[in-house]
């Protein structure tokens, strides 16, 4: 008897995580996706049907009756849509990009610091976000607009002769992605590169590489692993951004988390909203699914 | 390539020979890491397709001496050359060195096939003549089966000779070995050693070895180096090293050693007559360095020792007591406590099947040796 509840308490503390998905993924997910397939309406709340549980069984298939992908056709009709899609994903590559070039030198500086330096470093990093987001994002605009810091000094440097406009351009929505997710970047790059042993570089000296081909042959493409984590962790919050575009960003700069929250509270268009988030959600999950299949099989097939 | 003969072998002492020129000349080498001196002005000579072994206790400065062969650390003063060239501006790169490393450095991301062909491609060698060359490798150390393996998947033993194959791909004219066999277990490590010798004879190749086990060098090595703190304490063949040694940090170093303390008494033509403070008489047919009066130890090896109820003789006898007895199996070693209050071992080989021996704990017993069986070492 002790000895089935001892298993059922090993396999309890399996389920947590799974629970957990459930109850604050899973569920919400849900939730959208049913709203997605739901009708705008004036009412309180601002679709129909409005599905109350207390209809039992016969109220609620009566309600999915009422499901219609109109929605969906909607979005895939109207440029605006799709265009932001588009729009989100190039700048999210560019900015996933430029933080890679940026946070790659970092993290690699920092790895092959002196080992007494690196937990301050590290600290370094992160210490940004004892900061708010919203406060750190709410800097730049006063760093970047015409008046600000940045034209101030180049000014003063005698390298411009008139204030550039960068507040309210891509620019500005490239600077504020890449300055608030370096740390995501960096933070998955030093854990990798600090693990990567140096006499592996030696040995690749030994054997007739300068120190650039041996970076390029050997710490590179060991350092992969990290490269992708950190683009990932960078890349797939950065698509559906909202705060640095609306912030930073021009009435030009077309983000999906943008056109979302105009759908919104703009529009107060509850379904098609949630529509254009359940399709964003399929973008950033299906290439994560296949590339996660690839890499699978390809270990397979190692062994 | 050159096959020695073991005839040939055996007569193969360049060092002995004064015209014979060095392949390895370190010149006066010093090495400084801020206030630490790693390597003392240090000179020596290695010859070609010599197997020559740094001995000494980690940091020594015999891995640190090694890796300035390999280009990895800047000489701080004097010149280190190969085969009468200079190589202090020459990058590890550009090295006709190769180097086997303590961790193997096995490319994790490469296969077997890919490790070994790494340095072949760096040179640009021509696509068959690599596949060709790795199979010459992997067939030299015995390991076609796993050309296709990554690191992870192999054995300590097989990456080493993984590691071993990419380090000779290339042809090397010196071959490094950073305590080479360290990570194996001892039954593999004996058994290795006798492969690398084979191995270093066939090849031609220069060797030169770290390494911190004392059997491991004397196995391999041609000639063996000594350090300590940054210095050479003795270069010489295995057998100098242990019957002669010039000191006794090189005679405790290398196996075990009974010191005891006396006087030079007499000076003769080859032998010496010493005195212990109790008034033993002990001969010895090594002259050492000193002169009448002098304070110098008598220095005997435990095998070199005999042990026994009666006293043997007037000479060359201690008397002292058991105090332990550790039964090895093959041998039996003895501590016995000295009337002077030092311990001496003397090990015993058990040459027959006896359940007990004569001698037992607490036992008046005396040791006695040859006159050549002792030196004496400077105080």
């Amino acid at each position: 008897m002790k000895r089935v509840l001892q298993s059922i308490a090993a396999r309890s503390t399996i389920w947590v995580p799974y629970f957990w998905l459930l109850l604050l993924f899973l569920a919400p997910f849900l939730m959208v996706v049913k709203l997605s397939v739901s009708e705008p309406a004036i009412a309180q709340p601002p679709y129909l049907p409005a599905m109350d549980f207390w209809d039992g069984p016969p109220g609620w298939w009566e309600d999915i009756r009422q499901f219609s992908i109109s929605n969906y056709i909607f979005i895939m009709e109207d440029s605006l849509y799709w265009k932001s899609y588009l729009s989100s994903l190039r700048i999210a590559i560019i900015a996933t990009s430029l933080t890679l070039l940026i946070g790659y030198p970092l993290a690699y500086g920092m790895a092959r610091a002196p080992r007494a330096w690196r937990p301050t470093l590290l600290m370094l990093v992160i210490l940004p976000f004892w900061t708010s987001f919203l406060i750190r994002v709410y800097a730049w605009i006063g760093i970047l607009k015409k008046e600000g810091l940045l034209n101030q000094f180049l000014l003063w440097l005698g390298v411009i002769g008139e204030p550039l406009t960068i507040l309210n351009t891509n620019i500005a929505v490239y600077i504020g992605i890449v300055y608030s997710y370096l740390p995501f970047m960096v933070l998955p790059l030093y854990a990798n590169l600090e693990k990567q042993d140096v006499s592996l570089l030696e040995a690749a000296n030994d054997l007739g590489c300068t120190n650039r081909q041996a970076f390029w042959k050997v710490t590179w493409p060991l350092s992969l692993p990290g490269v992708i984590a950190g683009c990932f962790l960078v890349f797939i919050p950065t698509v559906g951004e909202f705060v640095i575009p609306s912030l930073l960003g021009g009435s030009d700069t077309l983000m999906i988390g943008r056109t979302l929250y105009d759908e919104f509270f703009q529009n107060r268009d509850w379904p098609v909203s949630s529509a254009v988030a359940v399709i964003l959600l399929l973008i950033l999950i299906v290439p994560i699914m296949l590339f996660q299949r690839s890499e699978g099989r390809a270990k397979e097939r190692e062994q | 390539m050159n096959v020695k003969s073991s005839q040939q072998r055996r007569a193969y002492q360049p060092w002995e020979d004064a015209e014979a020129k060095p392949f390895i000349e370190f010149r006066n080498v010093t090495k400084r890491y801020g206030a630490v001196t790693a390597v003392d002005n240090l000179s020596l000579s290695i010859y070609e397709r010599e197997f020559f072994a740094l001995l000494g206790p980690s940091g020594c400065g015999k891995t640190t001496l090694m890796r300035m062969l390999a280009g990895f650390e800047q000489i701080t003063e004097g010149a280190v050359y190969l085969a009468g060239e200079d190589l202090s501006s020459t990058p590890p790169y550009q090295r006709p060195v190769n180097m086997m490393f303590q961790s193997y450095a096995l490319f994790p991301h490469m296969n077997v096939e890919k490790n070994i062909a790494f340095g072949l491609k760096q040179e640009g060698m021509p696509k068959a003549e690599i596949a060709d060359r790795v199979a010459e490798m992997l067939s030299l150390v015995k390991m076609q089966d796993f050309a296709s393996r990554k690191p992870d998947q192999l054995s300590g033993g097989q990456r080493q000779r993984v590691a071993l194959a990419r380090s000779l791909a290339k042809q090397p004219k010196l071959l490094l070995l950073d305590e080479p066999l360290g990570a194996l277990d001892r039954k593999l490590r004996e058994e290795t050693q006798f492969e690398l010798v084979d191995l270093q004879e066939s090849l031609g190749i220069t060797f030169m070895i770290v390494t911190h086990d004392q059997e491991e060098a004397m196995t391999v090595a041609d000639r063996i180096a000594v350090m300590e703190h940054g210095k050479i304490v003795q270069v010489d063949p295995p057998i100098q090293m242990y019957e002669r040694p010039n000191n006794r940090y090189v005679a405790d170093f290398l196996g075990n050693i009974n010191l005891v303390e006396a006087t030079i008494d007499k000076i003769s033509n080859d032998q010496v007559t010493l005195a212990t403070p109790s008034g033993n008489v002990l001969k010895v047919n090594h002259t050492g360095s000193g002169s009448t009066g002098d304070k110098v130890w008598m220095a005997a090896r435990p095998e070199k020792l005999l042990i026994g109820l009666q006293k043997p003789g007037e000479e060359n006898c201690l008397p002292g007591e058991v105090w332990d007895i550790a039964y090895l199996g093959d041998l039996t070693i003895y501590k016995v406590k000295l009337d002077s209050g030092d311990f001496a071992k003397v090990s015993v080989l058990n040459r027959t099947v006896a359940e007990t021996r004569d001698i037992t704990w607490e036992d008046q017993v005396w040791l006695s040796f040859e006159p050549d069986a002792a030196l004496v070492l400077a105080s």
